[in-house]
């Protein structure tokens, strides 16, 4: 392929000053960081029940389970919500049970970001099992002889040493979402884009090899600037926890 | 006060159960479809067209068959090549010191960072550039370059943790340097080996961002043929491919499971 070796900004200003890319820029990030949060928020209970599991069997079971909705192909993963959120799909199925309108979900920010909370969540708690281990047993003990119930013990003890986990998987999940291909691609269904599959588009349909170059660049500094400064808070996070404890 | 945190435990078990459907139901939906042998997809399945159509169509389907050979050799050199490069990266990054260590690690372990369009598109124009235009290649180098990190990962954590007495004994018995590394150390780093080929299947098998860009019309591996097909058709083909990849990975599980145990693959302390 013939590259034109002339350096020109003009890729990156066209990138900016036109609305519809800014918009699949900030829709990316935007579901990248919505991903990321739920994928914490689903995959720290799932990670409790793992850590704090009382029978070796029970949390064998659990582990495998996990394992095994962690190491389901993307593919699988993208059929399986085109079945579920399709617009006559399992979801509209209970939907028109119950008598409400057909849900339209699919080719959505939503269905996007459904796809991208399926894999961030179980990458999650298989990060946040270790640090929830670390916390010492013996540690909710004591909290619970001195007099606190469950949920003080979880929100006084638990949580609070277990966040450095919680940063190190919102960095990963963070990382992962952006970086997503398959999802976007597909339950996006061309109509809603990440930035990713965009790249995709200007390499195979317009072959606009600059302009997908630039975004590639563009991509990538927003993925490691934002891991970057993840990592950033998280060192200080440790500092200050480490300080006190 | 103990009704609340009764009706509390009760909320979270709820909640739990939750999470574990939603993270399971995308795999029992893709082995429900996968026998359902009508055209489209639909729920729900229809109890009298179940059948073994579509498993039977996807083994005969050329393409299919084609992208699955050309995988299963892609990983047969794909693993060896990145187990070498990672086992030995990762004991020079664990027993040796020098300038340059940080930014080395760094550089080694940014694919985990780097989108795979990125990586994908900027090997295509790195290939292109320098004339090295064959396929099948330009995808082993992609794919040792996105699996390498967990490679490296898997076997520095379990590097760190050998004893270096045990080397040291070894060698006052007469035994030079590398027959230590190769009858001592290697075999203590065997979890992290054995972890490092998983991963290494798990992402290259499954990967679709980055090979997407290096792929041509006669070498594509299985991900690619499958998403070709999805972009024309949704129909349960795709289901049944996905089951049988999902038995590959439910083999791969096991085989973690019996020789070295789910629970030290995930780095639990019991």
């Amino acid at each position: 392929m013939s590259v034109e070796r002339t350096f020109t900004l003009a890729n990156y200003v066209e990138f900016f000053g036109t609305a519809a890319y800014r918009e699949i820029l900030l829709a990316t990030l935007y579901m990248s960081t919505v991903a990321t949060i739920f994928g914490v928020l689903f995959g720290y209970p799932v990670a409790y029940s793992i850590a704090r599991s009382t029978s070796l069997r029970g949390r064998k079971i659990l582990l495998t389970l996990l394992l095994m909705s962690f190491l389901i192909s993307s593919i699988a993963r993208v059929y399986a919500f085109y079945v579920i959120l399709g617009r006559v799909g399992i979801l509209n199925f209970v939907v028109a049970l119950l008598g409400l309108p057909s849900l339209r979900i699919l080719n959505t920010e939503w269905a996007i970001t459904v796809g991208l909370i399926h894999f961030s969540a179980p990458l999650s708690a298989l990060t946040l099992i270790g640090p929830i281990q670390q916390v010492r047993p013996s540690l909710e003990e004591a909290a619970k002889s001195l007099g606190a119930d469950e949920l003080q013990t979880f929100t006084k003890v638990t949580l609070p040493l277990s966040i450095p986990g919680i940063v190190a998987a919102i960095s990963l999940g963070y990382t992962v979402s952006v970086s997503a291909f398959l999802t976007p691609l597909f339950l996006g269904g061309g109509i809603t884009n990440m930035m990713s599959n965009m790249i995709y588009a200007r390499f195979e349909l317009t072959t606009n090899y600059p302009f997908g170059a630039a975004l590639s660049a563009i991509l990538l500094l927003f993925s490691v600037s934002i891991a970057y400064m993840i990592n950033k808070i998280s060192q200080r996070v440790q500092a200050r926890f480490w300080r006190r404890s | 006060m103990r009704l609340v945190a009764r009706l509390l435990g009760i909320l979270v078990k709820f909640y739990q159960t939750f999470i574990y459907s939603f993270l399971l139901a995308p795999l029992l939906i893709v082995i429900v479809t996968s026998f359902d042998s009508r055209n489209y997809v639909s729920f729900p399945p229809q109890i009298g067209a179940l059948s073994l159509h579509w498993y039977e169509f996807v083994v005969g389907y050329p393409t299919f068959v084609q992208g699955f050979k050309t995988s299963i050799v892609l990983e047969l050199v794909t693993i060896p090549l990145a187990i070498c490069i990672g086992v030995m990266g990762s004991f020079f990054f664990v027993r040796h010191e020098f300038r340059g260590k940080e930014f080395l690690s760094a550089a080694l372990l940014s694919p985990l960072v780097v989108p795979g369009v990125v990586i994908g598109s900027s090997l295509v124009f790195l290939f292109a550039s320098t004339g090295l235009i064959a396929s099948f290649p330009n995808l082993v180098i992609a794919h040792v370059i996105i699996t390498l990190p967990y490679v490296m990962s898997a076997c520095t954590a379990c590097l760190i943790g050998v004893d270096r007495s045990i080397e040291e004994a070894a060698m006052n018995l007469g035994a030079n340097e590398f027959q230590t590394f190769l009858r001592v150390t290697l075999p203590s780093m065997k979890a992290g080996i054995v972890a490092g080929i998983i991963f290494v299947f798990a992402i290259s098998f499954d990967d679709v961002a980055t090979s997407a860009f290096l792929t041509d019309a006669y070498t594509y591996p299985f991900s690619i043929a499958l998403v070709g097909y999805m972009r024309r058709s949704f129909d349960p083909a795709i289901a049944a491919a996905s089951v049988l990849i999902t038995l590959i990975t439910i083999a791969l599980v096991l085989a973690i499971e019996k020789t070295i145990g789910i629970e030290r693959f995930i780095g639990f302390r019991a």
